[in-house]
């Protein structure tokens, strides 16, 4: 009676299991979703973008021009470029 | 050490088949422990209470909240139930041994708690069916799977059934040992080789280690000859500091997420 009442408890527990196997698939049956023990959280998304890597146009700094041209004179020479020092050189 | 030191009685109790003597003392402190296997309901009750009368955050709150409190405590109330005989073995006490079925029982009834809660409120982390929400992963089925092993031995908790199984009720009772095993492999495939299955694995040696025959034996031959006694306390100081180095963080992670889960604040992953 008692064995027969374990063997139910672990029938059910197995088919469950295997249901949501066949139905979901191995990959969603091993996936642990965020935030969900180890699992890391969902990053908001501000601080999503400040996690993500820089892009390397962003991250090599434009040749200089061997020939100055009127255009980026002015914007070097503008109050922009006093204020921040490292703007043109982000992620460093 | 001899089996009944301090404890020398004014009550007797029939436990399980066995006679106790419990002084008042005995008395005092099983109470004491039983009153403490309210605690995880207690913690959950604002926030169920507060879904029962339908409050917008009610079923989230719960959501975020069950698998932290409800589950941690089944595990702590589950360590504390297997802890029982080891403390015989080092100590001869007998005042506690009561709360093996109490723990038993309370642990059974906090694991259903906990899995009839998920199946409900959980929809928001595992969208899906009832099925889906209670054995759609892996380490869900083995929850489960832990949960519903519980049955059996909860059902056979007690003096008719033991009298009705007789020498196979013992048999029936090492199941307990198959639940240790699916707790930990449930815990495994949540954190992984991380801070909580580590205090688990610390918890569950100390335990392991006394239920092996070999030393269970040896330990109670030099207790009740009284010999070995600087090797048993330095022994015993090994294993309750290993055992606290799993235990306090638990208690710690329960006190933390069951607080905020009774100002209905929990944190949201």
């Amino acid at each position: 009676m008692i064995d027969a009442l374990t063997t139910v408890c672990v029938v059910v527990a197995v088919a469950i299991g295997t249901s949501q196997l066949v139905k979901e698939g191995l990959q969603e049956f091993l996936h642990r979703p965020p935030g969900v023990g180890a699992s890391p959280s969902v990053a908001a998304p501000g601080a999503n973008a400040a996690e993500t890597p820089p892009e390397v146009a962003q991250i090599v700094p434009t040749q200089p021009s061997p020939t100055p041209q009127p255009i980026q004179r002015r914007v070097h020479s503008g109050s922009e470029v006093k204020r921040d020092p490292d703007r043109g050189r982000p992620y460093r | 050490m001899t089996t009944q030191p301090a404890y020398t009685s004014s009550t007797l109790s029939d436990v399980g088949g066995e006679r106790v003597n419990r002084s008042g003392f005995g008395t005092k402190a099983v109470w004491f422990f039983r009153a403490l296997l309210l605690v995880p309901f207690v913690l959950m009750a604002p926030e169920v209470i507060s879904a029962l009368r339908g409050s917008p955050d009610g079923v989230a709150n719960i959501s975020a909240s069950v698998a932290d409190v409800l589950g941690t405590s089944t595990f702590l109330i589950f360590i504390l139930m297997l802890a029982v005989t080891p403390v015989y073995t080092m100590t001869g006490w007998r005042w506690h041994t009561v709360l093996r079925r109490d723990y038993g029982i309370a642990m059974f009834a906090t694991a259903a708690t906990d899995l009839t809660l998920a199946a409900i409120t959980t929809g928001d982390t595992f969208p899906g069916t009832v099925l889906t929400r209670v054995g759609g992963h892996t380490f869900l089925a083995a929850g489960t799977l832990s949960t519903l092993l519980l049955i059996p031995l909860v059902v056979t908790a007690n003096q008719p059934a033991q009298q009705w199984l007789g020498r196979h009720w013992k048999g029936v009772q090492r199941l307990t040992y198959v639940v240790w095993g699916t707790i930990l492999v449930h815990l495994f495939l949540l954190f992984g080789l991380s801070a909580i299955f580590i205090d688990a694995v610390a918890v569950s040696a100390p335990l392991v280690f006394m239920r092996l025959p070999l030393v269970r034996r040896w330990w109670t031959a030099a207790r009740r000859r009284g010999s070995r006694r600087f090797v048993r306390a330095v022994a015993a100081v090994a294993l309750v500091g290993v055992f606290s180095l799993g235990f306090v963080p638990l208690v710690h992670e329960l006190a933390v997420k069951g607080s905020a889960a009774f100002v209905q604040n929990p944190n949201r992953d």
